[in-house]
Protein backbone atom coordinates (compact mmCIF):
# COMPACT_ATOMS: atom_id res chain seq x y z
CA UNK A 1 0.00 0.00 0.00
CA UNK A 2 3.22 2.16 -0.32
CA UNK A 3 2.96 2.90 -3.75
CA UNK A 4 4.24 6.24 -4.52
CA UNK A 5 2.48 8.36 -7.95
CA UNK A 6 5.74 8.68 -10.66
CA UNK A 7 5.50 10.16 -13.74
CA UNK A 8 6.50 8.13 -16.90
CA UNK A 9 9.62 9.41 -18.81
CA UNK A 10 7.81 9.38 -21.83
CA UNK A 11 5.05 12.18 -20.42
CA UNK A 12 7.94 14.01 -18.83
CA UNK A 13 9.67 14.09 -22.44
CA UNK A 14 6.22 14.76 -23.97
CA UNK A 15 5.87 17.77 -21.45
CA UNK A 16 9.13 18.90 -22.00
CA UNK A 17 8.55 19.34 -25.34
CA UNK A 18 5.47 21.41 -24.99
CA UNK A 19 6.89 23.66 -22.73
CA UNK A 20 9.85 24.39 -24.93
CA UNK A 21 7.51 24.89 -27.71
CA UNK A 22 5.24 26.98 -25.70
CA UNK A 23 8.47 29.26 -24.27
CA UNK A 24 9.40 29.32 -28.61
CA UNK A 25 6.11 30.86 -29.74
CA UNK A 26 5.77 32.54 -26.31
CA UNK A 27 9.48 34.45 -26.41
CA UNK A 28 8.42 35.36 -30.10
CA UNK A 29 4.93 37.13 -29.09
CA UNK A 30 6.58 38.92 -25.95
CA UNK A 31 9.39 39.95 -28.17
CA UNK A 32 6.94 41.16 -31.76
CA UNK A 33 5.27 43.67 -28.00
CA UNK A 34 8.03 44.12 -26.67
CA UNK A 35 9.85 45.99 -30.11
CA UNK A 36 6.73 47.78 -30.93
CA UNK A 37 7.12 49.45 -27.97
CA UNK A 38 10.26 50.10 -28.39
CA UNK A 39 13.00 52.38 -30.10
CA UNK A 40 14.08 50.84 -33.12
CA UNK A 41 17.51 51.60 -32.83
CA UNK A 42 17.72 48.30 -29.96
CA UNK A 43 15.73 45.86 -31.94
CA UNK A 44 18.93 44.54 -34.15
CA UNK A 45 20.14 43.47 -30.59
CA UNK A 46 16.91 42.15 -28.92
CA UNK A 47 15.89 40.31 -31.89
CA UNK A 48 18.53 37.28 -31.47
CA UNK A 49 17.70 37.29 -28.14
CA UNK A 50 14.77 35.11 -27.26
CA UNK A 51 15.41 32.53 -29.77
CA UNK A 52 18.84 31.96 -28.67
CA UNK A 53 17.68 31.32 -25.49
CA UNK A 54 14.93 29.15 -26.44
CA UNK A 55 17.43 27.44 -28.37
CA UNK A 56 19.94 26.42 -25.50
CA UNK A 57 16.92 25.81 -22.92
CA UNK A 58 15.33 23.43 -25.55
CA UNK A 59 18.38 21.68 -25.94
CA UNK A 60 19.34 21.13 -22.13
CA UNK A 61 17.12 21.40 -18.66
CA UNK A 62 13.16 22.40 -18.41
CA UNK A 63 12.08 26.30 -19.26
CA UNK A 64 11.20 27.42 -16.19
CA UNK A 65 12.30 27.27 -11.97
CA UNK A 66 8.72 26.07 -11.57
CA UNK A 67 7.95 26.71 -7.65
CA UNK A 68 6.66 24.07 -5.19
CA UNK A 69 3.38 22.48 -6.15
CA UNK A 70 1.30 25.10 -4.40
CA UNK A 71 2.99 28.38 -6.06
CA UNK A 72 2.26 27.20 -9.92
CA UNK A 73 2.55 30.56 -11.78
CA UNK A 74 0.24 31.01 -14.43
CA UNK A 75 1.05 29.35 -18.19
CA UNK A 76 1.21 33.05 -18.82
CA UNK A 77 3.71 34.50 -16.97
CA UNK A 78 6.58 32.08 -18.01
CA UNK A 79 7.95 33.38 -21.04
CA UNK A 80 8.22 36.59 -19.92
CA UNK A 81 9.23 35.67 -16.89
CA UNK A 82 12.15 33.86 -18.62
CA UNK A 83 13.02 36.81 -20.95
CA UNK A 84 13.20 39.15 -17.76
CA UNK A 85 15.81 37.40 -15.53
CA UNK A 86 17.57 36.10 -18.07
CA UNK A 87 21.13 37.63 -19.35
CA UNK A 88 20.58 38.79 -22.68
CA UNK A 89 23.11 37.71 -25.05
CA UNK A 90 24.92 39.72 -27.19
CA UNK A 91 24.67 39.75 -31.09
CA UNK A 92 28.43 38.80 -31.09
CA UNK A 93 27.12 35.68 -28.89
CA UNK A 94 24.98 34.21 -31.99
CA UNK A 95 24.31 31.34 -31.49
CA UNK A 96 26.78 28.14 -32.76
CA UNK A 97 26.66 24.52 -31.67
CA UNK A 98 30.11 25.44 -29.41
CA UNK A 99 28.17 28.72 -28.37
CA UNK A 100 25.11 27.32 -27.09
CA UNK A 101 25.23 27.03 -22.78
CA UNK A 102 26.09 23.55 -21.51
CA UNK A 103 23.93 21.48 -19.32
CA UNK A 104 26.26 22.23 -16.61
CA UNK A 105 26.16 25.91 -17.00
CA UNK A 106 22.13 25.52 -15.67
CA UNK A 107 20.78 27.32 -13.47
CA UNK A 108 21.13 26.34 -9.95
CA UNK A 109 17.43 27.22 -9.53
CA UNK A 110 15.90 24.86 -12.27
CA UNK A 111 14.10 21.61 -10.72
CA UNK A 112 14.63 18.38 -11.70
CA UNK A 113 12.87 16.98 -14.51
CA UNK A 114 10.12 15.07 -12.60
CA UNK A 115 9.04 18.27 -10.73
CA UNK A 116 7.95 19.69 -14.03
CA UNK A 117 5.20 17.08 -15.05
CA UNK A 118 3.39 16.95 -11.55
CA UNK A 119 2.79 20.69 -11.58
CA UNK A 120 2.15 21.30 -15.50
CA UNK A 121 -0.72 18.59 -15.79
CA UNK A 122 -2.85 19.71 -12.70
CA UNK A 123 -5.94 19.50 -14.39
CA UNK A 124 -8.17 17.31 -12.00
CA UNK A 125 -10.90 18.57 -10.27
CA UNK A 126 -8.33 19.84 -7.49
CA UNK A 127 -5.80 21.75 -7.46
CA UNK A 128 -2.39 20.24 -6.26
CA UNK A 129 -1.04 20.66 -2.63
CA UNK A 130 -1.77 19.88 1.07
CA UNK A 131 -4.95 20.62 2.16
CA UNK A 132 -5.95 20.58 6.13
CA UNK A 133 -9.48 19.77 7.01
CA UNK A 134 -11.73 21.43 9.93
CA UNK A 135 -12.16 19.31 12.85
CA UNK A 136 -15.01 17.45 12.96
CA UNK A 137 -16.98 15.95 15.66
CA UNK A 138 -17.60 12.13 14.44
CA UNK A 139 -19.19 10.86 17.68
CA UNK A 140 -16.30 8.93 19.48
CA UNK A 141 -13.70 11.70 19.04
CA UNK A 142 -12.74 14.43 16.89
CA UNK A 143 -11.60 14.04 12.96
CA UNK A 144 -9.39 16.23 10.95
CA UNK A 145 -7.95 14.73 7.89
CA UNK A 146 -5.18 16.15 5.75
CA UNK A 147 -5.58 15.32 2.15
CA UNK A 148 -2.52 15.18 -0.71
CA UNK A 149 -3.47 16.36 -3.77
CA UNK A 150 -0.71 15.46 -6.56
CA UNK A 151 -1.87 16.03 -10.45
CA UNK A 152 -5.35 16.78 -9.57
CA UNK A 153 -6.16 13.35 -7.12
CA UNK A 154 -5.62 13.03 -4.10
CA UNK A 155 -2.89 10.71 -3.16
CA UNK A 156 -2.69 10.53 0.08
CA UNK A 157 -5.28 11.14 3.53
CA UNK A 158 -3.86 11.56 6.84
CA UNK A 159 -5.44 11.53 10.34
CA UNK A 160 -4.31 14.84 12.08
CA UNK A 161 -6.95 14.26 15.03
CA UNK A 162 -8.35 11.09 15.34
CA UNK A 163 -10.36 9.11 17.97
CA UNK A 164 -8.24 7.26 20.52
CA UNK A 165 -5.42 9.19 19.11
CA UNK A 166 -4.49 6.65 16.64
CA UNK A 167 -3.25 8.16 13.10
CA UNK A 168 -4.29 6.74 10.25
CA UNK A 169 -2.90 6.83 6.63
CA UNK A 170 -5.57 5.82 3.63
CA UNK A 171 -2.86 5.41 1.17
CA UNK A 172 -4.67 4.92 -2.26
CA UNK A 173 -2.59 3.14 -4.24
CA UNK A 174 -2.84 3.23 -8.31
CA UNK A 175 -5.04 -0.08 -8.46
CA UNK A 176 -7.82 0.99 -6.27
CA UNK A 177 -7.91 5.10 -6.93
CA UNK A 178 -9.65 4.89 -9.66
CA UNK A 179 -12.83 2.59 -8.47
CA UNK A 180 -13.47 3.42 -5.16
CA UNK A 181 -15.55 6.22 -4.38
CA UNK A 182 -16.64 7.72 -1.33
CA UNK A 183 -20.13 9.55 0.03
CA UNK A 184 -21.32 10.93 3.13
CA UNK A 185 -24.01 8.31 4.63
CA UNK A 186 -27.56 9.63 4.25
CA UNK A 187 -30.92 8.26 5.85
CA UNK A 188 -33.02 6.56 3.51
CA UNK A 189 -36.88 6.46 3.70
CA UNK A 190 -37.44 4.25 1.25
CA UNK A 191 -39.58 0.72 1.97
CA UNK A 192 -37.49 -2.33 2.02
CA UNK A 193 -37.84 -6.21 2.75
CA UNK A 194 -35.08 -6.59 5.17
CA UNK A 195 -31.82 -4.96 6.46
CA UNK A 196 -29.00 -6.00 6.91
CA UNK A 197 -26.80 -4.58 9.90
CA UNK A 198 -24.04 -5.57 12.29
CA UNK A 199 -25.62 -8.56 14.56
CA UNK A 200 -28.01 -7.46 17.27
CA UNK A 201 -28.32 -9.15 20.70
CA UNK A 202 -31.58 -10.30 20.87
CA UNK A 203 -31.77 -7.98 24.19
CA UNK A 204 -31.48 -5.07 21.46
CA UNK A 205 -33.68 -7.03 19.46
CA UNK A 206 -36.61 -7.20 22.56
CA UNK A 207 -35.90 -3.59 23.10
CA UNK A 208 -36.22 -2.40 19.87
CA UNK A 209 -39.25 -4.63 19.04
CA UNK A 210 -40.84 -3.05 21.86
CA UNK A 211 -40.92 -0.01 21.16
CA UNK A 212 -41.57 -0.71 17.56
CA UNK A 213 -45.06 -2.20 19.33
CA UNK A 214 -45.51 1.31 21.04
CA UNK A 215 -45.07 3.14 18.35
CA UNK A 216 -47.69 0.98 16.88
CA UNK A 217 -50.07 1.66 20.20
CA UNK A 218 -49.78 5.14 19.05
CA UNK B 1 -45.92 -16.13 1.48
CA UNK B 2 -44.71 -17.49 5.12
CA UNK B 3 -42.41 -15.33 7.61
CA UNK B 4 -41.35 -15.71 11.80
CA UNK B 5 -38.34 -14.49 13.76
CA UNK B 6 -37.02 -16.85 16.36
CA UNK B 7 -34.09 -16.43 19.12
CA UNK B 8 -31.37 -18.40 18.02
CA UNK B 9 -28.01 -18.35 18.53
CA UNK B 10 -28.17 -15.20 20.74
CA UNK B 11 -29.65 -13.22 17.93
CA UNK B 12 -32.76 -12.54 16.44
CA UNK B 13 -32.99 -15.24 12.77
CA UNK B 14 -36.34 -14.34 10.45
CA UNK B 15 -36.87 -16.63 7.18
CA UNK B 16 -39.42 -15.57 4.57
CA UNK B 17 -40.33 -18.20 2.34
CA UNK B 18 -42.74 -16.48 -0.92
CA UNK B 19 -43.30 -19.92 -2.47
CA UNK B 20 -46.81 -21.47 -1.98
CA UNK B 21 -45.84 -24.37 -1.10
CA UNK B 22 -44.14 -23.59 2.58
CA UNK B 23 -45.89 -24.09 5.74
CA UNK B 24 -45.16 -23.84 9.22
CA UNK B 25 -43.54 -27.00 9.47
CA UNK B 26 -41.16 -25.77 6.14
CA UNK B 27 -40.38 -22.84 9.38
CA UNK B 28 -40.42 -25.72 12.14
CA UNK B 29 -37.44 -27.25 9.62
CA UNK B 30 -35.36 -25.07 9.43
CA UNK B 31 -35.17 -23.30 12.89
CA UNK B 32 -34.79 -26.57 14.09
CA UNK B 33 -31.62 -26.83 11.51
CA UNK B 34 -30.30 -23.55 13.37
CA UNK B 35 -30.66 -25.06 17.01
CA UNK B 36 -28.73 -28.28 15.75
CA UNK B 37 -25.93 -25.81 14.58
CA UNK B 38 -26.28 -23.83 17.69
CA UNK B 39 -25.54 -27.58 19.66
CA UNK B 40 -22.78 -28.12 17.97
CA UNK B 41 -20.82 -25.15 17.54
CA UNK B 42 -21.64 -22.80 19.83
CA UNK B 43 -19.15 -22.25 22.70
CA UNK B 44 -21.03 -21.07 25.54
CA UNK B 45 -22.52 -24.60 25.88
CA UNK B 46 -20.02 -26.83 27.95
CA UNK B 47 -21.37 -30.05 25.63
CA UNK B 48 -21.42 -28.40 22.58
CA UNK B 49 -18.90 -30.59 20.18
CA UNK B 50 -16.42 -27.27 19.84
CA UNK B 51 -16.25 -26.78 23.92
CA UNK B 52 -15.45 -30.65 24.18
CA UNK B 53 -12.74 -29.92 21.09
CA UNK B 54 -11.57 -27.03 23.39
CA UNK B 55 -11.38 -29.43 26.29
CA UNK B 56 -9.39 -31.96 24.75
CA UNK B 57 -11.74 -34.67 24.78
CA UNK B 58 -12.50 -34.77 21.30
CA UNK B 59 -10.14 -34.15 18.43
CA UNK B 60 -11.20 -32.56 15.29
CA UNK B 61 -10.39 -35.79 13.48
CA UNK B 62 -13.31 -37.60 15.52
CA UNK B 63 -15.58 -34.87 15.03
CA UNK B 64 -18.77 -34.51 13.20
CA UNK B 65 -18.56 -34.02 9.29
CA UNK B 66 -19.91 -30.37 10.27
CA UNK B 67 -16.58 -29.74 12.50
CA UNK B 68 -14.45 -31.21 10.07
CA UNK B 69 -15.63 -29.24 7.14
CA UNK B 70 -16.13 -25.82 9.29
CA UNK B 71 -12.39 -26.11 10.31
CA UNK B 72 -11.32 -26.84 6.61
CA UNK B 73 -13.42 -24.01 5.56
CA UNK B 74 -11.87 -21.73 8.15
CA UNK B 75 -8.12 -22.44 7.27
CA UNK B 76 -8.77 -21.75 3.94
CA UNK B 77 -10.25 -18.41 4.91
CA UNK B 78 -7.23 -17.98 7.04
CA UNK B 79 -4.69 -18.39 4.21
CA UNK B 80 -7.06 -16.12 1.99
CA UNK B 81 -7.01 -12.73 4.22
CA UNK B 82 -3.07 -13.50 5.10
CA UNK B 83 -4.03 -14.44 8.85
CA UNK B 84 -7.03 -12.02 9.33
CA UNK B 85 -9.43 -14.35 9.81
CA UNK B 86 -8.60 -17.23 12.24
CA UNK B 87 -10.62 -18.93 14.43
CA UNK B 88 -7.90 -19.96 16.76
CA UNK B 89 -7.51 -17.00 19.68
CA UNK B 90 -6.94 -16.74 23.46
CA UNK B 91 -5.90 -20.36 22.97
CA UNK B 92 -9.33 -21.82 21.82
CA UNK B 93 -11.00 -22.19 18.90
CA UNK B 94 -13.84 -19.53 18.18
CA UNK B 95 -15.84 -20.57 14.39
CA UNK B 96 -18.76 -18.38 15.33
CA UNK B 97 -16.93 -15.77 13.02
CA UNK B 98 -17.20 -17.77 10.01
CA UNK B 99 -20.47 -20.06 11.51
CA UNK B 100 -22.86 -18.20 11.29
CA UNK B 101 -22.41 -16.88 6.92
CA UNK B 102 -21.90 -21.15 7.02
CA UNK B 103 -25.10 -21.80 8.50
CA UNK B 104 -27.10 -19.64 6.82
CA UNK B 105 -25.93 -21.02 3.59
CA UNK B 106 -26.81 -24.36 4.64
CA UNK B 107 -29.98 -23.84 5.23
CA UNK B 108 -30.30 -21.72 1.92
CA UNK B 109 -29.51 -24.97 0.29
CA UNK B 110 -31.61 -27.18 2.37
CA UNK B 111 -34.77 -24.86 0.84
CA UNK B 112 -32.99 -25.14 -2.49
CA UNK B 113 -32.78 -28.67 -2.16
CA UNK B 114 -36.42 -29.30 -0.80
CA UNK B 115 -37.48 -27.02 -4.32
CA UNK B 116 -38.36 -23.55 -2.82
CA UNK B 117 -36.37 -20.61 -5.02
CA UNK B 118 -38.12 -17.02 -4.06
CA UNK B 119 -37.54 -16.55 -0.10
CA UNK B 120 -34.66 -14.73 2.60
CA UNK B 121 -32.69 -15.88 5.36
CA UNK B 122 -31.67 -13.04 7.87
CA UNK B 123 -29.48 -14.13 11.38
CA UNK B 124 -28.57 -11.14 12.95
CA UNK B 125 -28.58 -9.07 10.11
CA UNK B 126 -26.52 -11.13 7.75
CA UNK B 127 -28.81 -12.30 4.77
CA UNK B 128 -29.03 -14.64 2.38
CA UNK B 129 -31.61 -13.91 -0.14
CA UNK B 130 -32.97 -16.07 -3.53
CA UNK B 131 -35.31 -15.29 -6.34
CA UNK B 132 -37.73 -12.34 -5.87
CA UNK B 133 -40.13 -10.98 -2.97
CA UNK B 134 -43.65 -11.29 -2.98
CA UNK B 135 -44.53 -8.63 -5.09
CA UNK B 136 -42.10 -10.54 -7.72
CA UNK B 137 -39.66 -7.65 -7.40
CA UNK B 138 -35.89 -8.49 -6.57
CA UNK B 139 -35.85 -7.87 -2.68
CA UNK B 140 -34.86 -5.00 -1.53
CA UNK B 141 -32.13 -4.70 1.62
CA UNK B 142 -31.37 -1.99 3.60
CA UNK B 143 -27.91 -1.43 4.86
CA UNK B 144 -28.60 -0.24 8.47
CA UNK B 145 -27.09 3.25 10.13
CA UNK B 146 -24.73 2.43 12.28
CA UNK B 147 -25.19 5.41 14.05
CA UNK B 148 -28.52 5.34 14.62
CA UNK B 149 -30.20 1.40 14.52
CA UNK B 150 -33.51 3.21 13.39
CA UNK B 151 -32.60 4.50 10.36
CA UNK B 152 -30.95 2.56 7.44
CA UNK B 153 -28.54 4.82 4.68
CA UNK B 154 -28.39 2.35 1.56
CA UNK B 155 -31.61 0.51 -0.28
CA UNK B 156 -30.23 -2.47 -2.47
CA UNK B 157 -32.17 -4.55 -4.89
CA UNK B 158 -30.70 -8.37 -4.64
CA UNK B 159 -32.05 -11.50 -6.67
CA UNK B 160 -30.35 -14.22 -5.44
CA UNK B 161 -26.68 -13.27 -3.33
CA UNK B 162 -25.57 -12.85 0.62
CA UNK B 163 -24.92 -9.56 2.32
CA UNK B 164 -23.37 -9.62 5.28
CA UNK B 165 -22.35 -6.34 7.50
CA UNK B 166 -19.56 -6.52 10.66
CA UNK B 167 -19.58 -3.43 12.47
CA UNK B 168 -18.40 -2.53 15.91
CA UNK B 169 -21.98 -0.64 17.31
CA UNK B 170 -24.63 -2.28 18.39
CA UNK B 171 -22.78 -4.85 20.70
CA UNK B 172 -19.86 -2.87 20.54
CA UNK B 173 -16.30 -4.11 19.91
CA UNK B 174 -17.05 -7.81 19.00
CA UNK B 175 -14.55 -7.99 15.70
CA UNK B 176 -10.77 -7.90 16.68
CA UNK B 177 -7.68 -7.66 14.69
CA UNK B 178 -5.72 -11.07 15.30
CA UNK B 179 -2.45 -9.15 13.97
CA UNK B 180 -3.09 -6.81 16.52
CA UNK B 181 -4.80 -7.95 19.48
CA UNK B 182 -4.53 -4.89 21.37
CA UNK B 183 -5.47 -2.57 18.76
CA UNK B 184 -9.07 -1.30 18.90
CA UNK B 185 -10.74 -1.26 15.93
CA UNK B 186 -12.87 2.27 16.13
CA UNK B 187 -11.62 3.44 12.62
CA UNK B 188 -14.40 1.53 10.56
CA UNK B 189 -17.56 1.36 12.00
CA UNK B 190 -19.36 -0.81 9.40
CA UNK B 191 -18.32 -2.58 6.30
CA UNK B 192 -21.10 -4.47 4.24
CA UNK B 193 -19.97 -6.56 1.54
CA UNK B 194 -22.38 -8.47 -1.34
CA UNK B 195 -21.15 -11.83 -2.34
CA UNK B 196 -22.58 -14.62 -4.51
CA UNK B 197 -23.64 -16.49 -1.11
CA UNK B 198 -23.55 -15.16 2.46
CA UNK B 199 -21.21 -17.85 3.42
CA UNK B 200 -18.46 -15.56 0.83
CA UNK B 201 -19.95 -12.12 1.96
CA UNK B 202 -19.97 -13.26 6.20
CA UNK B 203 -16.18 -14.16 6.11
CA UNK B 204 -15.38 -11.65 3.67
CA UNK B 205 -16.94 -8.88 5.82
CA UNK B 206 -15.46 -10.34 8.78
CA UNK B 207 -11.86 -10.88 7.32
CA UNK B 208 -11.89 -7.37 5.75
CA UNK B 209 -13.37 -5.33 8.80
CA UNK B 210 -10.19 -6.53 10.79
CA UNK B 211 -8.02 -4.99 8.15
CA UNK B 212 -9.21 -1.39 8.95
CA UNK B 213 -9.27 1.40 6.44
CA UNK B 214 -7.42 -1.53 3.98
CA UNK B 215 -10.54 -4.13 3.98
CA UNK B 216 -12.36 -1.94 1.32
CA UNK B 217 -9.55 -2.27 -1.09
CA UNK B 218 -9.24 -6.09 -0.18
CA UNK B 219 -12.88 -6.56 -0.88
CA UNK B 220 -12.22 -4.51 -4.51
CA UNK B 221 -9.66 -6.88 -5.50
CA UNK B 222 -11.96 -10.02 -4.75
CA UNK B 223 -13.81 -11.22 -7.77
CA UNK B 224 -17.96 -10.91 -7.29
CA UNK B 225 -17.76 -9.19 -4.21
CA UNK B 226 -18.47 -5.28 -3.45
CA UNK B 227 -18.27 -3.65 -0.49
CA UNK B 228 -19.81 -0.50 1.85
CA UNK B 229 -17.47 0.91 3.94
CA UNK B 230 -18.84 3.25 6.84
CA UNK B 231 -15.82 4.95 9.00
CA UNK B 232 -16.30 7.15 12.25
CA UNK B 233 -16.62 10.23 10.73
CA UNK B 234 -19.69 9.18 8.92
CA UNK B 235 -17.86 8.88 5.72
CA UNK B 236 -18.73 5.85 3.26
CA UNK B 237 -16.49 4.30 0.83
CA UNK B 238 -17.59 2.13 -2.01
CA UNK B 239 -15.92 -0.62 -4.33
CA UNK B 240 -16.65 0.00 -8.39
CA UNK B 241 -19.21 -2.51 -9.12
CA UNK B 242 -21.40 -1.15 -5.92
CA UNK B 243 -23.27 0.95 -7.30
CA UNK B 244 -25.04 -1.59 -9.22
CA UNK B 245 -26.93 -2.97 -6.29
CA UNK B 246 -28.72 0.54 -5.70
CA UNK B 247 -32.34 0.58 -5.38
CA UNK B 248 -33.62 3.30 -8.21
CA UNK B 249 -36.98 4.63 -6.36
Amino acid sequence: MSYQRRQSPKLVRTLRKYAASTFVIGSFVAYAVHERSLPATNSSELALAPSAIALAQATTQPVVALPTLTQLPPATERPTKQVATQTIPQPTARPRATALPKPTAKPTAVPEPTAIPTTVVAQGQYKDGIYTGDIVDAYYGNVQVQAVIQAGKITNVQFLDYPHDRRTSLRINKIAGPYLTTEAIQAQSAQVDLISGATLTSEAFVQSLQTALESAHA
Amino acid sequence: MIQQTRLLMGMPITIEIIDGAASAETLDWLFGYFEAVDQRFSTYKSQSEISRINAGELTVAQASFDMQAVFALAERTRQETNGYFDIWRNNAYDPSGLVKGWAIYQAALLLWQAGFTNFFVDAGGDVQTSGRNRHGQPWRVGIRNPFNAREIVKVLTMTTGGLATSGTYVRGQHIYDPINPDQLLTDIVSLSVIGPNIYEADRLATAAFAMGRAGILFIEQRSRCEGYMIDAAGQATFTSGFARYLAHG
